[in-house]
């Protein structure tokens, strides 16, 4: 009886079971070209939207990488601590060099930033742009500096005691080095100057300003830090002269505007250089800046000068041949009359 | 794979992206494309078409193309997506030149 009745519900399932299929075939029967036009509308969707969402990936590449280089160098004011380096840079390490901060020029890549100012000389009672400087940083590391320098007589490209036209007293060099007087004597009395001095001792700064007369201003002076007096091989490192201006700058956006004594400032700029020591030595035609042995020299010994930029017209810088505190003069830049 | 095809037969539909959805995607691709051009080669000009005007028609698109039930919202979530994604680069662009590299008063 059990055997007959499950016989029967077996047959009973596998007719129920062919005719849903049959069902299922006959109601959802589509024609081949419906298959088709479905398959390659689905095909074509995939394809639209494959080549969209890669197409966005694809152009986003660029926005994203220039927004994080933007946000890398404004978060916690990278750039402008670059900028602020590379400006105090010039003024402590380029003799008679100022730049006016309102015309750098900032340009940022991906993840590179590029730094474009003009340089000034002070010559006579003028600022003559000197050159222009363009400093390429990637990441937070700057290049060594493209220069375009507008003079009869740059500097060299790499600084030191030797070439740097202001030598220490008891250094090395600028024992054989010839002074440029005769130069001066061919200049016409028209002009007006900027000459190096490198005194026959070391001086106070303050005191400095009024040996050379009214008509004489003494821009820029290079500072003793004890190792200016050695060779390369006591002093360890090849450095060049640093030192600051003399006079207070009220016209531009210098540091040494007057607020602090300009001594104050030049030890403020040192100390803060020294946080990113390498980066300053980059910038400065110096092989190497030194600065924590010549900070604290500075600190322990005082401000004292054994150099100075001076400008003013060729006739009164003529008369400086007297002068005994000079012990090497060298040219730099001659301009047409401007002494007013 | 499945195609739905008992839907289809019916009421026709499939889940296609709504035709705003799909416009939003697309203005805002045109608009990532005007500012990688501006990028690249660096013009000094504010490309405003590009870096507003684009962006917020994208964006208003983009959520007329999020009201469906039955449709995909794909296309209308990458248009916002990137829509928003330009607004705020043009915000934070102006911000960062502005006060936060080598501002001058």
């Amino acid at each position: 009886m059990d055997k007959k009745q499950k016989q029967n519900d077996e047959e009973f399932y596998q007719s129920f079971l062919n005719e849903s299929m049959q069902d299922y075939a006959k109601n959802h029967k589509v024609p081949e070209e419906n298959q088709k036009r479905l398959i390659n509308a689905g095909r074509n969707h995939a394809l639209k939207t494959n080549i969209m969402i890669t197409l966005a990936i694809l152009l986003l590449i660029v926005p994203v990488l220039t927004l994080s280089s933007y946000l890398y160098y404004a978060i916690g004011g990278k750039a402008n601590h670059l900028i602020d380096i590379t400006t105090k840079t010039i003024y402590v390490t380029e003799p008679n060099m100022s730049l006016e901060e309102m015309e750098l020029e900032e340009d940022i890549g991906f993840f590179t930033m590029n730094i474009y100012f003009d340089v000034f000389k002070r010559i006579g009672k003028e600022d003559y742009k000197a050159g222009e400087y363009s400093i390429l940083i990637a990441l937070d590391k700057p290049n060594f500096p493209e220069r375009d320098m507008k003079l009869e007589r740059p500097l060299p490209i790499t600084g030191d005691m030797e070439t740097d036209m202001l030598y220490h007293p008891d250094g090395p060099y600028g024992k054989k080095v010839n002074s440029d007087w005769d130069i001066l004597e061919h200049l016409p009395d028209g002009t007006v100057g900027e000459i190096y001095l490198s005194l026959n001792h070391l001086i106070k700064p303050e005191e400095l300003e009024n040996q050379f007369g009214n008509k004489v201003e003494v821009r820029w002076v290079a500072v003793d830090t004890g190792l200016e007096d050695k060779n390369l091989y006591e002093a360890g490192y090849s450095v060049a002269p640093i030192g600051y201006p003399l006079q207070v700058d009220t016209s531009t956006w210098s540091p040494f505007n007057g607020e602090k004594s300009n001594e104050e400032v030049f030890l403020d700029i040192l100390k803060f250089l020294t946080k990113d020591e390498k980066t300053a030595e980059k910038i400065s035609r110096a092989r190497s800046l030194a600065l924590k042995e010549r900070i604290s020299y500075i600190e322990k010994n005082g401000i004292q000068v054994y150099g100075a930029v001076v400008t003013g017209p060729t006739s009164e810088l003529r008369k400086l041949k007297d002068n005994d505190l000079i012990k090497v003069m060298k040219v730099g830049e001659m301009k047409l009359w401007n002494w007013k | 794979m499945e195609l739905e095809i008992n839907n289809m037969s019916k009421g026709k539909q499939r889940k296609l992206p709504t035709i705003s959805g799909f416009l939003s995607f697309l203005i805002a691709l045109m608009a990532l494309a005007g500012i990688n051009v501006a990028l690249l080669i660096d013009i000094d000009d504010f490309p405003e078409m590009f870096l507003i005007t684009l962006p917020i028609v994208g964006f208003f698109l983009g959520l007329f193309g999020l009201i469906t039930s039955k449709r995909s919202r794909l296309y209308a979530l990458w248009g916002i997506g990137i829509s928003l994604f330009i607004l705020v680069f043009t915000f934070l662009m102006i911000g960062i030149s502005w006060v936060g590299i080598n501002p001058k008063p």
